[in-house]
Formats: C-alpha cells, structure tokens, sequence
C-alpha cells in the first residue's frame, strides 16, 4: 500500500489487488486500513519516481501512436489504478494488424512491462474511456452506430462525472446511459445541470473533446503574453522581432539553423493569426528572417489587441560552419549565404505558377523529359550532367511540341515545305533523321505497335529565312504527325 | 562606433566609389576609360570604335531584341552574359567561381519556347545557372532588380514583354549598385519599330536571308547589329555563331569592315 501524508494525516492512495479484495479503499485513513488489515505494509509515495515511471511509460507508447494524452493527473489518480492514455490511432491500427490484433499486442506489452491495464478502441476519446472500463465482452471495440445497444447498457459513471451528479442520477432512477438518452434535453440540464448532457455529446461525438496530448519538447518556442494587450501593428512587429532575435541567439548557441518559423499571434477575442515562413538552407540571421516576415506582417489584423505571441521553430537543421579565412574578409561561405538568403526571398514572392529552379540532366532519350528541375537550394542530386555528350540540341524547346502541315516531302521522307503559324516554310536543307525511342523499361506492358507510335524522328531543317527549326516525325506509317520542337541558334 | 558600423561604412564606402568609377568611365574619354569594360568580343573584334567608354561595360542594362522565332537573340544574350574583362579577347570563358547567371523567363514574353539548359556546353553549368519561369511582369521585374541589387550572381538575363524607361532607370541603379551586369531580351514591335530604351547597348541579330541574292543561308550565318545605347556608334557585322561552344565570332573582318565604312549597308541592317 502507498501512503501520502497531508494535513488530515496520513492517508491510502495506492492499493494492489489483494488489498483492494480485503475491503480497503482510497483515500481512507491509514489508522483505519490498519484496523481491517493488521498486516498491512505501507510505503510513503514518491512523486518523482512517479512521474518518471510515466514518462518512461509515454516514450513506450510512442510505438502505437505519436499521439498519448493522459487521462487524468496520473499522480493524484495513477495509483489508484484509476488512470490511463489516451492514444489516437487514427489510420494506424492496420499497421498492426487491425484493431483487435493491435489491443492483444498493447496487452501482451503492458503486461510484459509488468502494468495490469485494460484497453479498447471507440470512436471518441468518451466512449473509449467507457468501453476500456464498462465493455462487457472481451474484445473492447465499440462502433458506435453499430454497437448502440452495448453503449446503452453502459452505467452513467462512465461520463465521467461528478459523484453528486451519479448520486442524483442514482436517485432518480437513472442508471444506464439508455435511460438518458431518451429524456427531453431541456429537462436534463433543467435538473442536472449542463455537464451530463456536455459528457454525452461527447460520449457519441457531437461535440469535440480537446485532449492535451504529451508533445515532444520543443526548446525552440518563445512564448511571450502581455498585460496590456498590443494595438499597433509597430509595436507587435517590435515584439516579434525581439523574440525573433532571442530564438535565433539560442540556435546560434547550438549551431542550428531554422528552416521553418511559425509566429502565432493571439487577439484577446481568441482569434489567432498564423504566420508561417520556410527558409532554403538553415538560418541563425535574424535580420533576414525579420524582413521574410515584414512582407507578411501587414496581412496582421490586431483587432482589439494582441495578448499573446508565439514564435516556434518546429524545423531546425544543423549548420555546416566552415571558416576559409582568417581574416574577416568576405569568403565563399558568405556567398553561398547571401545566395541563400536570395532566393529565400525571391520565393516568398512566387506567385503559384511561377518556379524557381536549377536545370539538371536527367537520363532519357526523349528531350523534354531529358531537362529536369532541381531545386535551388537543399539536397542536389549528385547526376547533375549528361554521362556523355549529348547530340546536338537546340537552344529553344517548346513544349509541348506544336503541330505542323507538312504539304511537301522529299524521297527520304524529310519535309521540303511546310505551313507553321501560317506561314508557308521552304525547306532549303534537311539534316536527319535522328530517331529517338522512348524509355522501353517504362512502357513494358505495351506492345511494339504501341512503342513504335511513340518513336520520333527528327529532323533539323534550314527555311528561306535562314532559321534552323527542330522537327519530328511520329505516329505510324500512313498517318505521320509531324511537330515543331525546337528552334536551333546555329 | 562598433567594428560592425565601420564594416558597414567601409562596405558603403566601397559600393560608392565603384558606382563613381562606372560612371566616370562613362562620362570621361580620358586614356584609363577602358578600365573595367569588355574591349573585344566576337572573336577579337574591337568595340572601342563603336563604344565611345572603350568597350562593352561589364555592369548595367543590355537589351537584345528579339525577332519572331529568332533564337540566336539566346545565344547573343548568354554570349553577353559570360563575356569578361580578361577573357575578352578569347571570347566567353568559364565563368569564375562562385557566380552563375540568373536567367528569368517571362511566359508569354516570347513565343519561342523556354530555354533549353541542356543545350549549354559543359563549362557553362558549373557554376549552374538558376533559372525562373514566371507570369506576370511585375514579378519578372522585381525579381530581376532584387537579383542584380544583391550582386549575388554575375549576370541576370530576362526575357520580358515592353517595360518603359522607369523601369528601365530603376534596373540600371539596380546593376551599379550589386555590381551586376542585366541582358534583357526583348522583343520586336509587330512592324519591326524599335522601342525607345535607356539601355547602354542595344543589340541584334538576325539570320542571314535566303532573300538576298548575294546570301546563301546556312543557319550559323547571321548579321549582328549594334543598333543603339548611351555614346554609341552603330554597326553591323556578319558573325559565325558556333551553338556547340555559344560564341559567336566575326565572320570575315575585311567584309565587316568595307559593311561599316558604307553607310547603306549600316543603315539597312540598324
């Protein structure tokens, strides 16, 4: 048995089993458990090792679900085997092998862990909480519009209510959640106040249930709140950027850079405005994050002020530091910064359709998908260049390619006149054909008839005005389509 | 003062006296006015006959005006682009370390297609080029002006639609103060009427025509033609453009020279 001492004396607060079966209760007096069970062995609770037992317990749970929220205050509650997590599963369980297989398995592990512990699936945090205590059968899953019935055999205690409350249910008759429900509503909280009805909402999802989740440390969030709510723009802008100043201070110290800054702020009507800004390459300066900011700042309402700020860095990256000189001139370390910092804010300027990119060479014979986009900044793929020469390409693509009227052609199948944007061309030289196929491997499932419609031949031709157009021949034979590619500089 | 404040006004003081170097070499013909410029390009040709500062000016705003399906205008630009001082005489070079070029696309600006980067030789793509495709002109623009303002690259090329001669004073402060150089691609009225531009140079080219009884088209052939710019002389040459290398060079000098002595000829192809 585990004891706690307080002002009314010593008291019972954790009980095992055979305790439990002798008749002995929480909360009661030592002096009193002492006189129904002589032998009784007591120990004085430790909250420290309590509290690391459950943070050892949440670490051990992250393998079912990032997400474990506690049910109650496991310190007050935990011992007297009244507590338990809340873990959401949401689209995970079959990563387990379903639901039941993932309950055994959440069983076998806690026992193996040496918890006795109960655990079912439902669909809100409500009837989860009901059906670990109150399920009658084994396998603890409850579907609500399916498994109605179970639920309303359910005792009221399991809302989650208050012992006055359960007491003036019991009074009334009212035992079962099945009696509840069918009651006029008015009447319910007429009598009993606005919680059954809150817990029962909940209980069958009408309303959300807000459960505070055990999230990871997060050393790289400021939290600043004023007295005097902030009414001006100037003055939230000057708070933000001493926080700013203060996050980028602490991950300098750490050598990290912020990849991504999250600045929440928080009217005093609780309506909050969420700035969100993601840099290339990590970042310690915080005079360039402060103007990455300032061009989202005016979209910043501050109503009836601002009582709260939050500035969070939930992406941090470390910083490859290399110092090339010894002297403070300016080296390339600081080039590929200022570079970086750039093209940070020429993104936060790309409109949805505009891209920002590095070309690259990306194996295929086709020419459109032989030119990649690479990002600008972060990872580089190590294949940046062709592993040989390519053929002579021209120095303007269009893609996609626009068609043609071919109307003449030459013995060997090459255009000699063609009409391209309404204008008649003359052909005056042909060079080609150059035949390019298609990735076989990516069409593996076609027939040959399917890959050779795909083959191009192309053609590089000189017109009457001295322009080297790139042009292709597909399609099969008796229905060719010809199409303008590229234009060549020489 | 702090040593961060001196750095900053040396760094101030720095900016400053290149602006004042660029635009004296602009303003004097004295014997240095060749500092700091191109004098030759196209494989060797002298520009200080047409230049009145000496040669081509390594910052500042160049247009190259472009022509219905006329790609060799690119190739112009990168030319343009990769040109410097040391290697002006080889024409362009691997650019040094560290700086690319920036090209910037407008959508609709030309109706040639994009770009192609794989078409660039090996030398070009190290250090790689940044390359932008974008909608409208305004973004173009401003990104242009921010690009050449942080001297971060050593060339931004541009393709855009018409921009007036605000804009273009505001790209040209941009280039002196980043110590950037801007090629603007820019294309031809419909009537072939040439916009007026506050550029330094203007430049074009154009592919030798199967309609001239003396020409026989080849598709590397073209007349290049410098057509206007701030103390400019105009004149045309007939240059050979090599797409494998993305350098052009003058064709035959003698024939170049007896065009630029007749004033019919120069006129024709301005």
């Amino acid at each position: 048995m585990i004891t706690r001492s307080d002002h009314k004396g010593v008291l019972v607060c954790g009980l095992n089993a055979a305790a439990q079966k002798a008749g002995l209760q929480g909360g009661m007096r030592l002096s009193d458990a002492r006189s129904i069970l002589p032998d009784l062995q007591d120990s004085p609770e430790e909250p420290e090792l309590c509290d690391g037992k459950f943070a050892r317990l949440v670490r051990f749970m992250d393998r079912y679900s990032p997400w474990i929220a506690p049910d109650r205050d496991l310190h007050v509650h935990g011992l007297d085997g009244d507590a338990g997590l809340w873990l959401e599963i949401t689209g995970g369980s079959h990563l387990f092998g379903g639901e039941s297989a993932m309950i055994k398995q959440i069983l076998r592990d806690m026992k193996a862990q040496g918890i006795a512990a109960r655990a079912a699936i439902a669909d809100t945090a409500g009837a989860a909480w009901a059906a670990a205590r109150c399920h009658p059968s084994n396998e603890r899953i409850l579907s609500l519009p399916r498994d109605h019935g179970v639920a309303a055999g359910f005792p009221v205690s399991c809302l989650r209510l208050s012992d006055d409350i359960i007491a003036v249910l019991a009074r009334l008759g009212l035992k079962h959640l099945g009696d509840i429900t069918p009651l006029p509503r008015a009447n319910i909280t007429t009598r009993l106040g606005p919680d059954v009805l809150h817990r029962l909402d909940q209980f069958y999802g009408r309303l959300p249930e807000q459960l505070n989740f055990e999230l990871p440390d997060a050393p790289w969030l400021i939290k600043q709140s004023f007295g005097e709510p902030l009414g001006d723009a100037a003055n939230l802008a000057h708070a933000i950027e001493s926080m700013v100043a203060e996050l980028c201070a602490k991950l300098r110290d750490e050598n990290l850079g912020l990849r991504r800054l999250i600045v929440r702020s928080i009217r005093v009507d609780g309506h909050a405005h969420t700035i969100t800004t993601t840099t290339g390459t990590p970042c310690q300066s915080e005079s360039h994050i402060l103007r990455l900011l300032a061009e989202k700042m005016p979209g910043v309402d501050t109503g009836f002020g601002i009582e709260q700020v939050i500035v969070y860095a939930p992406w941090v990256e470390h910083v490859a530091f290399r110092q090339v000189r010894l002297d403070r001139k300016q080296d390339d370390s600081s080039d590929a910064i200022a570079l970086a910092e750039l093209l940070d804010r020429i993104a936060h300027h790309l409109g949805p359709k505009d891209i920002l990119f590095r070309p690259a060479h990306h194996a295929s014979h086709l020419p459109e998908r032989a030119a990649i986009r690479q990002p600008p900044t972060g990872s580089i793929k190590p294949a940046r260049l062709a592993d040989a020469p390519l053929p002579k390409r021209p120095v303007r693509l269009i893609d996609p390619p626009e068609p043609v009227d071919v109307m003449e052609r030459s013995a060997n199948g090459a255009p000699t006149k063609l009409r391209w944007r309404k204008m008649l061309i003359d052909v005056l030289r042909a060079d080609g054909p150059e035949r390019i196929c298609p990735e076989w491997w990516s069409h593996l499932d076609r027939d040959n008839y399917a890959l050779s419609h795909m083959t191009r031949d192309y053609f590089r031709i000189c017109d009457q005005k001295g322009r080297l157009i790139w042009l292709f021949r597909s399609g099969h034979a008796g229905q060719d389509i010809w199409s303008v590619h590229g234009l060549f500089a020489g | 003062m702090s040593d961060r404040r001196i750095h900053q006004a040396r760094a101030a003081l720095a900016r400053a006296e290149q602006q004042w170097k660029v635009q004296v070499s602009c303003l004097s013909g004295g014997p240095d006015r060749a500092d700091g410029v191109i004098a030759r390009a196209f494989g060797g040709t002298f520009l200080r006959d047409h230049i009145s500062i000496g040669g081509l000016a390594t910052t500042g705003l160049h247009e190259v005006l472009c022509g219905h399906a006329d790609c060799a205008a690119s190739l112009l630009a990168w030319y343009l682009a990769t040109l410097s001082v040391d290697a002006s005489s080889d024409g362009p070079s691997a650019p040094p370390p560290g700086k690319g070029i920036f090209w910037i696309r407008q959508r609709r600006a030309l109706d040639q297609g994009g770009f192609y980067a794989l078409s660039l030789p090996m030398t070009a793509l190290e250090p790689e080029p940044l390359m932008m495709t974008v909608d409208q002109q305004a973004t173009a623009l401003w990104t242009c002006e921010e690009v050449a303002k942080s001297g971060q690259v050593r060339a931004v090329i541009i393709e855009t639609t018409d921009y007036d001669l605000t804009t273009a004073r505001r790209l040209q402060l941009a280039c002196e103060s980043g110590g950037t150089r801007i090629i603007v691609l820019r294309p031809l009225a419909r009537n072939g009427r040439i916009p007026t531009s506050s550029a330094w140079t203007r430049w074009q080219i154009t592919p030798v025509n199967a309609l001239e009884p003396t020409e026989r088209p080849t598709g590397n052939d073209h007349h290049l033609s410098l057509i206007g710019g701030r103390g400019v002389r105009p004149g045309s040459w007939k240059v050979k453009t090599d797409a494998t290398t993305f350098s052009l060079s003058v064709a035959d000098p003698l024939e170049n020279r007896l065009s630029e002595d007749n004033p019919k000829d120069r006129h024709a192809h301005a």
